[in-house]
């Protein structure tokens, strides 16, 4: 593992997660307990990340960009008992954090080593990371066992966490490992959050293979070019926004072509195909796999790249040990060329969602084209609408609820919502996704000015201050009125429907690439 | 009596053309900042106000605005560290232009 200058090799690795196990137990994790895990993109975070398993806890990391408010919501809802962080974080949110009942410890990588340093707080400790031979009881978790637990978003509320067991993340790792052929020789750049399932299944499938991964927080599209070529990557995963940053930077690729790069994926959400065809042209020799999942099953789909010129626009077929249908309506199976839900099953169906049966049970249903005595197991309604080709390839319609996916990230418009009507300036507020070419969908607010006047500068900069930058709106449009559907709620369609000609004039525009008249 | 430098004034009076329009699109574009005094704030890129996305736009805007084309090694991250260090880069690739 490379993490700036510093290089482990995996006896390190294994040195350092027991060692953390050894922290977690002489703290007091039991089998199941949750550990939040809050740090930057770092070798610590993935040592973390294994020494909760080994410790039989559960870990759950989050997204380092999230503020405050987001993670008390995280670790309130998943009941944690250990919260591993930065003294960093801890010393700008711990004031907010601190209240939360179930936290038992803190964990601290860095910083100071004993407690009485620590604002007086028994709780807060030092993790240790580099104890030699730490020694801990094995784990009596099996597969079953609950893994991980990964808070995504949907269409409304707050994110809710999706369960993950080590049946289910090793299954994908599995899976990937095979259809990418992954091995030893691999070196795979990482970018995108181990929050985000995609971006943990490269850690897990390159420790399977006892691969070396590269961890990678950048900017500019410069830093990944030179990463490249200087660390010899193999493999590269990311989120459209990912390519359209990366294409900037042309000329970067052409003085330093990166020799090694055998394939790149993408998940997240749709790559235009004249982006396809842009990263075709900029990385010749490398193959560009084209995926599709969704956190609560894992991955579900990918595209060959043999069909990519024959099917740029097409999300693929079912990955390895998984099948994937449409169904209507009616719960029947869609045939070719009909619009219907996407259903998965297969080895990576999740648990369902930590403690929310509802939810869980409107997503993780009886598989409905088997009888229920003829052994019908459960399978995963993804909320995405989809259709198939004759040959079986499927290709993205959109979602049937109003959730928003922008640059990767899976963003509820009630959060946003929440925020800004706590501003007082709306009397009514609502967020819809509007296409873009660059983030696939950017938040847009549409809101009606509350009775005494409206601040929508002041609005936004609270937003900025109490969300992550993803979810903060990039316009707030005042109207008169709301549209209402049939049943008296707000039209999301119809507000998105209005703005779109619009919006996909400007998002066919675009910010003009970088022009290199060479 | 002292006459301030002809070039002097030039250079000033042309740094706050940028800096100004700088300002204004950082503010805009990323409303994390409204609150920052951005003739003082510096490691504007060591906070969470702005992303990667964000920076192209800001690219895109510097270039489009100044009539520069930026090269790949100047778009390092202590470029943007401050408007300060960021308006005197655009006003030096201006002339040079």
């Amino acid at each position: 593992m490379v993490d700036g200058d510093r290089r482990f090799d995996y006896g390190d690795f294994a040195d350092a997660a027991d060692s953390c196990a050894a922290s977690l137990h002489a703290a007091g994790i039991r089998r199941g307990d949750r550990v939040v895990i809050h740090l930057p993109k770092s070798a610590e975070e993935c040592f973390a990340i294994f020494g909760v398993s080994l410790a039989g806890g559960v870990f759950v990391p989050v997204n380092p960009l999230l503020k405050a408010e987001q993670a008390r919501h995280i670790l309130e809802d998943c009941e944690a008992r250990f919260l591993i962080t930065t003294s960093a974080f801890w010393q700008a949110v711990g004031a907010t954090l601190r209240e939360v009942p179930s936290l038992r410890r803190v964990l601290l990588t860095d910083g100071a080593a004993d407690d009485d340093t620590e604002g007086g707080d028994p709780r807060v400790i030092r993790l240790a990371l580099d104890a030699r031979q730490a020694a801990f009881p094995p784990s009596p978790a099996i597969g079953e066992d609950l893994a991980a637990i990964l808070y995504t978003s949907g269409s409304t509320g707050r994110p809710k966490g999706v369960m993950l067991s080590h049946r289910n993340l090793l299954a994908g790792a599995r899976i990937v490992t095979g259809y990418l052929g992954i091995t030893a020789d691999e070196r795979i750049l990482s970018i995108l959050p181990f929050s985000f399932d995609y971006g943990l299944n490269q850690l897990l499938t390159a420790v399977g293979q006892g691969a070396a991964t590269v961890l990678l927080t950048f900017r500019f599209a410069q830093e990944i070019v030179k990463t490249l070529a200087r660390e010899r990557i193999t493999g590269l995963a990311g989120v459209p926004s990912v390519w359209a940053i990366l294409a900037r930077a042309e000329r970067a690729l052409e003085q330093s072509p990166p020799a090694d790069l055998r394939y790149i994926t993408n998940s997240g959400g749709a790559v235009p195909s004249e982006m396809v065809t842009t990263l075709r042209r900029l990385l010749p020799a490398t193959d560009i796999v084209l995926m599709y999942g969704l956190t609560e099953a894992f991955r579900s789909t990918y595209l060959p790249p043999a069909e990519i010129d024959r099917r740029p626009t097409s999300m693929g077929r079912a990955i390895p040990e998984c099948e994937i249908f449409l169904v209507d309506r009616h719960g029947r199976r869609c045939a070719p060329g009909e619009t219907g839900t996407l259903v998965h099953r297969g080895p990576t169906v999740s648990l369902g969602y930590w403690r929310r049966p509802d939810d869980t049970a409107r997503v993780l249903r009886q598989n409905p084209l088997i009888p229920a005595e003829q052994g019908a197991d459960i399978v995963c309604y993804s909320g995405d609408l989809a259709v198939q080709d004759e040959d079986g390839f499927f290709y993205f319609v959109g979602r049937n609820d109003a959730m928003i996916k922008s640059a990767g990230h899976r963003i509820s418009p009630t959060e946003v919502e929440e925020e800004l009507m706590a501003s007082g300036q709306f009397a009514q507020i609502a967020v819809v996704g509007l296409p873009d070419a660059v983030a696939g969908q950017r938040v847009h607010a549409v809101g009606v000015a509350a009775a005494d006047g409206c601040d929508q500068a002041g609005a936004l900069a609270r937003c900025a201050e109490n969300l992550p930058a993803f979810m903060v709106p990039r316009e707030i449009e005042l109207v008169e009125t709301l549209p209402l559907s049939q049943n008296g709620k707000v039209d999301y369609k119809a507000l998105v429907a209005e703005r779109s000609a619009d919006a996909s004039r400007q998002a066919s525009a675009g910010p003009p690439l970088r022009g290199r008249a060479s | 009596m002292t006459m301030p430098q002809p070039g002097a004034i030039t250079e000033a009076a042309d740094l706050d053309g940028v800096r100004q329009p700088i300002k204004d699109f950082m503010q805009e574009r990323f409303p994390a900042l409204r609150q920052v005094d951005l003739d003082r704030a510096d490691q504007l890129l060591e906070g969470d106000a702005i992303d990667s996305l964000g920076l192209l736009d800001l690219v895109a805007f510097l270039e489009e605005t100044f009539g520069i084309t930026f090269d790949d090694e100047e778009l390092d991250p202590e470029n943007f560290d401050s408007v300060d260090v960021l308006a005197r880069l655009v006003a030096a690739k201006q002339t040079g232009a």
